[in-house]
């Protein structure tokens, strides 16, 4: 349910100017930035109001398009409805809509717009003049890659949907705009390629958006909360990007965007557990090497949760299973350690978190001061006052390593990394199976927008595979991921448009 | 969808099942148990004393490290004597590494028998471990490791290296022991360590039959014992280096007497072929007594098992009159 706040239904606009620029004025009572500037066109009886808020608008177009021809063009207004005549015979801006409608004025006056009030008429028009200032491109910090496009989305999401267009230079492309947020009214972009992506997800999504009833959205993830199957799983059921290149190329496959504005993070649909050992940079260098990186990205993820609990249940249960040499390591250097190897490692793990934690709120050049300081002066000494034992150290420290390998799964990672170390302290390796296969259970169970989060492996078909432990070459991949069954599947000759 | 939740939580629900048997274990730290390397069990008349040579991590000094310990107790049977011991110690014993299990040569039947079945019953010494026979097992482990930390992790190599050279297999695994007595098997060939002056030598194999020692033969002899009980694998007797040998168990019984034939088979590099076989045969009739020593019950009760409901009943007196051929493929 999104909408202005106030019910603007009964507010008209009236004939006589003043009055209706006193409108305009009393719902912006306290807002400082509104400026007014009345104009008297050459005619000598037409007047005329430019509103806008100062720094939403970009003043050059301003003062060229409309405040100039307004102030030197003879043009007949008078004769036939004087708002149509303004902008069809005066004006030169690119986009002007005639209304009488208060929300709807408001709205487009938030968004950038220049509303032009004219007298004799209780119509206005709302001018495209939108130019707020925009961070710019850069690469994102979070998806930095070697080899590859670098340009990366800012918080404007016109300009977002723009980069996007431009990789995708088809008609097919469609982006629908939704406002969401009662206060905030925040701009949201649904786009799509109209023959790849399934209709039913598309009106299913909208629909979602839709019911969102909250008073502001200030990033992506406000929406992919609302929107998710599962609402209070730890995996991700959507993906998120803050690269043009990515957004289309998932395009292409057939999934829906999310541009929001204010955001430079874009959400893309539907979104598989593959797609988490995926990186961005994958499909730009050669497939040996980045099929290498995937494998490893899923040995690390197996390694990220699993390592600290089988060491704990080796440890402590199954001495058996360890070399000998190893365990009377294990238990030489574990000699006058005071805590249990469970305490130990939930300690260790917390510590990491932390670490990892505030390196990364801390400024760059601190973080790394943190690192050598945490890592390996209060980890050298921790070792040596006997508070931790070494082994334990290098497999929690292993651990996290392996989880910065998949940053997509890091809140999965800790939670089952926890929870598999407690499930080994209490029962050992028959605990370790036991929650993997209550994990195992849960990721092929979960939906995103209603395909399976495991699509990719249930299917028999050998394609799918292509994309999913490593990268097949280009040429090899022929077909699209199969999320809607009555698109083209083809990536190549069929799929003219 | 429902179908695939059914199928995976039942898939999960059996191999869950199938490792009930991982939940057995104890919660316990590393460091807070005595890593038992090896044990041995020494007879003393009707009681049985038992020795654990341990590992020992000094938890309070890193620097010192580790150190060996042995620990004996003695008790009315092989799980009493454990038990005393473990009574002594400040720590429980850890028996997942023990490497050996060191047998006296002069246990009865019954003290073999329940040092097999203590071992089994508590299902904590490795399966991998190692069995041998001496008649100084109260000694064994004052002895002086060369090369690790334990006598007993030392003859672990020593019994690998003296196999390897001499083509000896021997039946000292712990779990060949206790699969043979749970099969009904009656015959294992131990090693047989020595010790004199504070060293250990392996010297032979003790032959056990009925968890009896009944004979001990010397390395070349037990040799030749494995090759005619098709146990040899490549390696050196004397001037021979055998390899691929292979021997052949044929039996029939004709006119109220066993014929045994064996026909052994082995690729030899070099030597004196009418040396070697004469050797075998010389072994053959100094080893064969009144007991079988080779297994051949063993063998006909498996491999023929018309032939072994005949002559059950009476097995000593077939054996005893049986004519064994041995015949040669070099």
């Amino acid at each position: 349910m999104s909408g202005l706040t106030t019910d603007y239904s009964g507010i008209k606009l009236s004939v006589n100017l003043d009055e209706s620029v006193d409108i305009i004025k009393n719902i912006f009572n306290k807002d400082c930035v509104l400026r007014i500037r009345r104009i008297k066109l050459p005619d000598g009886i037409t007047e005329c109001a430019v509103i806008y808020l100062d720094g939403m608008v970009n003043n050059e177009i301003l003062n060229d398009s409309v405040i100039r021809p307004l102030l030197t063009r003879h043009e007949d207004i008078l004769t036939g409805d004087i708002a149509d005549n303004i902008s069809e015979k005066i004006l030169f801006v690119n986009d002007s809509k005639k209304t009488d409608n208060v929300a709807d004025i408001l709205r487009a006056v938030l968004y950038g717009d220049t509303l032009l009030l004219i007298s004799g008429t209780t119509f206005a028009l709302t001018l495209n003049t939108k130019g707020w200032r925009t961070r710019g491109i850069s690469e994102p910090e979070d998806e930095r890659i070697l080899q590859g496009p670098r340009e990366g989305f800012d918080e404007a999401a016109l300009f977002n949907v723009a980069m996007i267009r431009r990789k995708l230079l088809t008609p097919d492309f469609c982006s629908e705009m939704l406002r969401v947020g009662r206060r905030t009214e925040t701009v949201v972009f649904i786009c799509y390629l109209e023959s790849l992506a399934d209709e039913k997800t598309v009106s299913e999504l909208k629909k979602r958006i839709q019911k969102i009833d909250i008073d502001g959205i200030l990033d992506t993830n406000y929406i992919a909360e609302h929107i998710r199957d599962n609402k209070h799983s730890l995996l991700k059921t959507t993906g998120t990007t803050e690269r043009p290149d990515i957004v289309a190329a998932r395009l292409l496959e057939g999934r829906i965007a999310v541009v929001v504005d204010g955001t430079p993070v874009v959400l893309t649909l539907p979104y598989l557990f593959s797609e988490n050992f995926q990186s961005d940079e994958d499909y730009y260098i050669n497939f040996f090497i980045a099929s290498i990186g995937r494998i490893l990205r899923y040995i690390c993820f197996f390694a990220a949760v699993s390592v600290p609990g089988i060491f704990v249940a080796l440890t402590t249960f199954h001495k058996q299973l360890l070399p000998t040499s190893f365990a009377l390591s294990v238990a030489q250097l574990r000699g006058g350690v005071p805590l249990s190897s469970f305490v130990e490692c939930i300690l260790l793990i917390l510590v990491f978190e932390i670490l990892k934690e505030t390196g990364l709120r801390m400024p760059q050049s601190l973080g790394h001061a943190l690192s050598i300081v945490g890592g390996l002066v209060v980890g050298q000494a921790a070792v040596e006052a006997r508070i931790v034992s070494a082994p334990m150290l290098i497999a929690v420290a292993l651990s996290g390593i392996s989880g910065l390998m998949i940053p997509r799964l890091k809140g999965i990672v800790f939670y089952l990394r926890i929870g598999l170390v407690f499930a080994c302290a209490f029962f050992g390796l028959y605990g370790f199976i036991a929650l993997s296969s209550l994990f195992v259970i849960r990721v092929f169970t979960l939906k995103s927008f209603g395909i399976d989060y495991t699509a990719s492996l249930k299917n028999p078909d050998f394609q799918h595979l292509k994309d999913t432990f490593f990268r097949a070459p280009w040429p090899s991949m022929k077909t699209r991921p199969n999320f809607n069954k009555n698109y083209i599947r083809s990536r190549g000759d069929g799929d003219e448009i | 969808m429902k179908f695939e939740k059914i199928f995976i939580f039942l898939i999960t629900l059996i191999l869950l099942l199938t490792l009930t048997g991982c939940t057995g274990g104890v919660y316990r730290q590393p460091d807070q148990q005595y890593l038992v390397s090896g044990i041995a069990f020494k007879r003393d008349k009707s009681r049985i004393i038992a020795f654990a040579e341990t590992v020992v991590v000094n938890t309070e000094s890193t620097e010192q490290g580790v150190s060996r310990h042995i620990f004996s107790a003695s008790g009315n049977t092989a799980e009493e004597s454990l038990l005393n011991l473990s009574g002594k110690i400040s720590k429980p014993l850890l028996f997942d590494h023990c490497g050996l299990i060191a047998v006296d040569k002069d246990l009865s039947s019954e003290q073999f028998s329940q040092v097999i079945d203590y071992c089994k019953k508590n299902e904590q010494i490795n399966l991998a471990a190692y069995m041998i026979s001496s008649e100084n097992t109260d000694i064994l482990f004052d002895c002086e490791p060369v090369s690790t930390l334990t006598v007993s992790y030392d003859l672990l190599g020593v019994i690998d290296r003296v196999e390897f050279l001499n083509g000896i297999k021997f039946h000292n695994r712990y779990y060949e022991v206790c699969a043979n007595k749970l099969r009904e098997s009656r015959c294992f060939f131990l090693p047989f360590v020595l010790v004199n002056k504070g060293e250990y030598i392996l010297s032979g194999g003790d032959v056990y039959i009925d968890n009896k020692m009944v004979d001990s033969l010397e390395l070349t002899e037990g040799a030749l014992y494995c090759l005619l009980t098709d146990n040899f694998s490549d390696g050196k007797f004397e001037d021979f280096e055998i390899s691929d040998s292979k021997t052949r168990f044929e039996c029939d019984l004709r006119e109220d007497t066993l014929f045994i034939t064996l026909n052994i088979k082995a690729d030899l590099e070099k030597g004196d072929y009418a040396y070697l076989s004469d050797k075998i045969e010389r072994t053959l009739e100094n080893l064969r007594g009144n007991t079988d020593i080779f297994g051949f019950k063993d063998r006909i009760s498996r491999k023929y098992r018309n032939l072994w409901n005949t002559v059950k009943d009476n097995y000593n007196f077939y054996y005893t009159n049986a004519k064994i051929e041995v015949k040669y493929e070099f």
